[in-house]
């Protein structure tokens, strides 16, 4: 009796594992990957490279994406376009649509986390890729778009933040107090920048199917001008810009990515035309799909009801509207007050309140589901090249020439769908606030408005133009505070001037 | 302001306040999500005497458990939280199963040697292993043409949800041995040691060692205190050994890489990256602990007394050390620093009343301990752990003080049009004005800063108690329990959350009393566009509390009955749990801990569920 215990335990046991798989204490785990099973392959290489993509588009805990409304957090409701939602029931959301965000703001945290976090990813697989044996010319197309996202991120911080840490690698410690390390001189993170950018500038020119939306040279072009502009190297912004703008169409122009305005503005922005002749890069958004966690905000907080009782998430600030004549496109394309219900065929109105239409995907049905936005996010559009030339020849010549009149004039033109030339013989002064007002109203909501307004010398001003911010506003504004939670943790890191 | 319901009775599904239309209420309602849980326990045992005094002994368990969740909302629901609500997929349904085992197998050899009515030996050695498995899986669906399959029947939706699984496993194998002897059963000695290894720990350390000694004196025994007749039992311990902690999830010292997405020309493509790193060296959190106590009886036990004072030092604390932001990373986990912890327990049962009639049992136990947090390794001095969104973390890990430490602002109500002309210290960083909160300059340096943050109290009780009376008077019985716990103060989070004004959501009455131009004397701040939530000592509560536990009367039916029924025992009682509690503290219940899985954030109260109040009526009948 007793042994036929002792086997009937056995036999329980051998049912389930053998023996020495219940008993080893080697770690294979069948649900995750490791590291170490890792970057062998070029498909691996391949997963590596669309994880860093994957930052800018979806947050793993599933807050806002980058570039799904966190970063215009900052950069719409943070500059003199939008004002505070009603609805922003997150007193940090709130407070930087009102200007009275502190170093603790958890948005400002939030931001600083998902770049480094995107940075990290690009890091390693900066790292890893050139050591895995595959086809060398997709092996450096690979790193090379890894850097182009890593440099996009570095300067989205730099510009926020000034000084940062610049980090290139995956931590190779856990000790803690190595891995404190103090900002990195704003000159050695924009240095970084210009290098990772001149690399992928050998990037394809293009993609077909589905490699669409890959960064390309003209992209790494592209950014690499406003890294120029925003440094006000008027020398090299002109050189860069001239390799990207179509040749043909200014004497200097050299470009054979065939970039051009849409004819529609609205088509800018629209998903059927994504990815098209007019974009540089775009972040990658779609419908139904199933992506994890990837989910347009910027879509789903302009629009989600048709009871005109609901607010939107962001909403713009008055003047904003107001900066718009009738006859631009860009208007309409732009906001709404009215939207027809496609459900109902009727025309809703929602009242005085101007609320944002660009980001709003028009293809959805019902209209009011906004969370499968397949709307993308243009990070760069040819617009934006246009009026960096028209800005950088006003600047390189001490006053707008035929070139410059001819650029900024094309991005007038499509937005009235006629000829509306500005008038002649402005003043050096007189071209640069037409340039960016023309900035201003082509890319609301597409994360330019703060840094224009940052490198101009001009965001206090502009800021108290707003009652809810006037009064809060002032020279710190310039920079955005270190996360008071990185400088709790690491003293070596100092904080922006005011922000203590 | 809305209303739940509409002047027809049904749900009001409008509100300019959110962007769905949809009722909380009707949410609740109309949400299906029910979990079934399925539980098969095993045990065998098996013993053979090899020869007279060797014992083999073989032990084998097994505890499998299976769930399966269901859940659906309908399309006109706001749940599940999140953008792929019933409403925004129209209809979402999800059903997920988990199935988990665990194994356990123990092998002892148990030599017992007694000679010469003087010395007893017990010898033990053994080998255990234990083997966890369980796997899961969740699938999802949207956009159901109506509401009629409920979660049966995913093939009814229009869109797909990518399916999740997941599978761990995770191995614990022990070598153990005790040596015990004891002579005249007056003087008592144990040895003992174990080596535990376990697959959840870093590679490089998955064994841990765990010596302990015991020595313990039967004073009752000796003949010098045989004319104390009073003294029934006299014993006097002392300990000294290791224990071991490696309670992590599994593969917590891996590099794990996980799943991404993202779209390229419209397709979907998966990317994959790490989402911790390494350790390799995480090691066994260990405990050494000395312990001296003291059982007394007296009276024929009547009386029985027993003291322990302990000191334990825990170091390798396993711990989740927040990184640098700029890392990539926000935590992670590692070996960090240690904590003591010293402290005395008194136990004291009496027997004051024993006769035919009445009996009177007491029960008193009495503890007291105090927390320090001696380092944090790496030269770390203090963190603060991680808070969620919108929030800053009130609790600090600081080397000398307590773990659950408060940290934050003393306050001194508000901002007077005189403190400002005056130039009170301002809290920097927000524009204060009058009606705001006034935050104490700490340090004196003119301005309110983090820097003027203090200990603003701890988690810790200074004791805890428990108080039992157990009384019987011819068939009836009563038993009475109290506990509680003094000195422990509690951060009342959802407080502050309540009070931090919004336009939208639901806030606390007390705001009603804030701060206007014409309410200058209301004591909470003008309500602003972007309050922010600062840690402050208005949060901290005193928690100490009294409990009545648990409260039961019953009796006991007499022979005549139970001849009737033709039982060997008939009791009916009626109890009450939770029935009283004495305290101070504002919230719901002062028994709070929010972050239950995290030691660093012990006392915090974000909405809890509180004990609830029972009341039971019960028969017990036996035949």
């Amino acid at each position: 009796m007793k042994f036929i215990n002792i086997s009937t335990a056995f036999i329980t046991i051998s049912l389930s594992c053998a023996w020495t798989s219940c008993t080893k204490l080697q770690e294979d785990p069948n649900a995750i990957i490791v590291s170490s099973q890792f970057y062998k392959t070029q498909s691996d290489a391949l997963a590596a490279v669309s994880a860093v993509y994957s930052t800018l588009n979806s947050d793993p805990a599933g807050d806002f994406p980058i570039y799904g409304r966190n970063l215009n957090l900052l950069t719409g409701n943070g500059s003199d376009d939008q004002v505070f939602s009603p609805s922003n029931t997150n007193p940090d959301v709130r407070a930087l649509g009102t200007a009275s965000y502190v170093a603790t703001n958890d948005r400002v945290r939030k931001n600083w986390q998902q770049h480094y976090y995107a940075i990290s990813r690009a890091n390693l697989a900066i790292d890893n890729i050139p050591a895995i044996p595959f086809d060398e010319v997709l092996r450096s197309r690979l790193v090379r778009e890894a850097k182009f996202i890593r440099a996009l991120l570095y300067f989205n911080l730099v510009r926020l933040h000034g000084d940062v840490p610049l980090i290139l690698h995956d931590p190779s410690t856990v000790k803690i107090s190595e891995l404190k390390v103090p900002r990195t001189t704003l000159e050695q993170v924009y240095q970084q920048i210009i290098d990772d950018l001149t690399d992928a500038t050998q990037l394809p020119d293009s993609y077909t199917g589905s490699d669409r939306g890959r960064a390309t040279s003209g992209a790494a072009h592209g950014l690499l001008a406003k890294v120029y502009v925003t440094r006000k190297d008027w020398q090299n912004a002109r050189l860069e810009l001239e390799k990207v703008l179509t040749v043909g169409i200014f004497p200097a122009a050299t470009g054979n990515y065939g970039y051009d305005l849409f004819s529609n503005f609205k088509d800018a922005i629209q998903k059927p035309t994504k990815n098209g002749k007019e974009h540089l890069f775009s972040v990658q958004f779609e419908t139904n799909l199933g992506a994890k966690n990837s989910t347009n905000y910027i879509s789903s907080l302009n629009f989600g009801s048709f009871n005109p009782a609901v607010y939107a998430g962001d909403l713009p600030d008055e003047h904003l509207v107001a900066i718009f004549d009738s006859a631009d496109t860009r208007k309409s394309a732009t906001f709404f007050n009215k939207l027809l219900n496609p459900a109902t065929n009727q025309l809703v109105d929602f009242g005085t309140v101007t609320r944002f239409a660009k980001f709003i995907d028009f293809t959805l049905t019902p209209l009011t589901n906004q969370a499968q936005s397949g709307v993308n996010f243009p990070v760069l559009r040819y617009s934006d090249i246009l009026l960096l030339y028209a800005e950088t020849l006003n600047e390189l010549n001490g006053g707008p020439d035929a070139d410059a009149y001819a650029a900024i004039n094309r991005v007038r033109a499509r937005a009235y769908a006629r000829p509306n030339d500005l008038s002649p013989g402005l003043s050096k002064q007189e071209f640069l606030d037409a340039v960016l007002l023309e900035r201003r109203k082509e890319f609301v909501q597409e994360g330019n408005r703060w840094f224009d307004l940052v490198r101009t010398g001009t965001l206090v001003e502009a800021l108290q133009q707003i009652p809810a911010k006037a009064p809060n506003v002032s020279e710190k504004n310039y920079l955005y505070p270190i996360p008071q939670v990185e400088i709790d943790l690491n003293p070596l890191l100092t904080q922006n001037p005011g922000w203590n | 302001m809305t209303a739940i319901r509409n002047a027809e009775g049904g749900y009001n599904v409008v509100s300019p306040y959110f962007n769905t239309p949809t009722n909380p209420l009707q949410d609740i309602a109309s949400t299906t999500n029910t979990s079934t849980l399925n539980r098969y326990l095993a045990n065998f045992s098996a013993e053979y005497k090899l020869l007279k005094e060797l014992t083999f002994k073989v032990t084998g368990g097994a505890d499998l458990l299976n769930t399966k969740q269901n859940y659906y909302a309908p399309s006109y629901t706001a749940a599940p939280a999140g953008s792929s609500t019933g409403f925004a997929s129209s209809g979402y349904a999800s059903v997920g199963n988990l199935s988990a085992i665990t194994l356990l197998n123990e092998n002892t050899l148990t030599y017992q040697h007694e000679f010469n009515d003087r010395h007893s030996l017990n010898v033990l050695a053994g080998y255990t292993t234990q083997f966890s498995k369980d796997e899961s899986s969740v699938a999802s669906a949207q956009k159901f043409p109506n509401d009629l399959t409920s979660y049966n029947n995913l093939s009814f939706a229009g869109t797909p949800v990518l399916g999740q699984s997941d599978a761990h496993q995770s191995s614990l194998n022990s070598f153990l041995a005790r040596i015990s002897y004891s002579f005249l059963h007056k003087y008592n000695i144990t040895l003992s040691e174990r080596a535990d290894g376990t697959s959840r720990l870093g590679a490089n350390n998955r064994w841990g060692y765990f010596p302990s000694v015991g020595l313990s004196w039967n004073l009752s025994k000796e003949p010098f205190l045989d004319r104390y007749s009073f003294i029934s039992n006299f014993k006097l311990r002392l300990t000294a050994g290791r224990t071991g902690n490696s309670e992590v999830p599994p593969y917590s010292s891996l590099a794990a890489l996980t799943p991404t997405n993202y779209y390229f020309g419209s397709t979907l493509v998966t990317g994959i990256a790490p989402s911790q790193l390494a350790n390799p060296d995480l090691k066994w959190e260990t405990t050494s602990q000395y312990n001296a106590g003291l059982d007394i009886g007296l009276f024929q036990n009547r009386v029985n007394l027993t003291l322990d004072a302990y000191y334990k030092k825990t170091s390798d604390l396993l711990l989740y050390v927040p990184l640098p932001l700029y890392t990539g990373y926000t935590s992670l986990l590692k070996n960090a620093g240690s904590v003591e912890n010293k402290g005395f327990e008194i136990s004291l049962n009496t027997d004051n009343l024993k006769s035919e009639k009445i009996s009177w049992k007491t029960s008193l136990v009495f503890a007291s301990n105090k927390n320090t947090i001696l380092s944090l390794g790496d030269n770390v001095q203090s963190y603060f752990p991680l808070a969620p969104t919108g929030q800053v973390s009130p609790v600090i890990v600081k080397v000398g003080l307590p773990v659950g430490t408060f940290w934050g602002y003393r306050t001194n109500g508000l901002l007077t049009e005189d403190d400002i002309t005056k130039g009170t210290p301002l809290l920097t960083g927000v524009p204060q004005k009058e009606g705001d909160r006034k935050f104490v300059d700490n340090n004196g340096n003119g301005v309110v800063t983090t820097a003027d943050k203090l200990n603003l109290g701890n988690a810790q009780p200074k004791f805890t108690f428990g108080f039992t009376n157990n009384i019987s008077y011819e068939r009836f019985d009563l038993s009475v329990f109290f506990q509680g716990s003094y000195g422990n103060k509690i951060f009342n989070l959802l407080r502050q959350k309540l009070e931090i004004p919004t336009l939208s959501l639901n806030a606390a009455g007390s705001l009603v009393d804030r701060w206007t131009p014409d309410n200058k004397t209301g004591k909470e701040p003008r309500a602003t566009n972007s309050p922010v939530p600062q840690v402050i000592d208005k949060y901290v509560e005193d928690g100490s509390y009294v409990k009545l536990k648990n409260l039961s009367v019953g009796y006991t039916f007499g022979k005549r009955t139970l001849s009737v029924l033709r039982a060997k025992q008939l009791r009916v009682y009626v109890s009450a749990q939770n029935l009283v509690t004495w305290t101070n503290y504002s919230g719901l219940d002062p028994e709070v801990n929010f972050y239950d899985g995290d030691n660093t954030k012990q006392g915090i109260d974000y909405g809890v569920y509180p004990s609830y109040r029972m009341f039971l009526a019960g028969i017990n009948l036996t035949f």
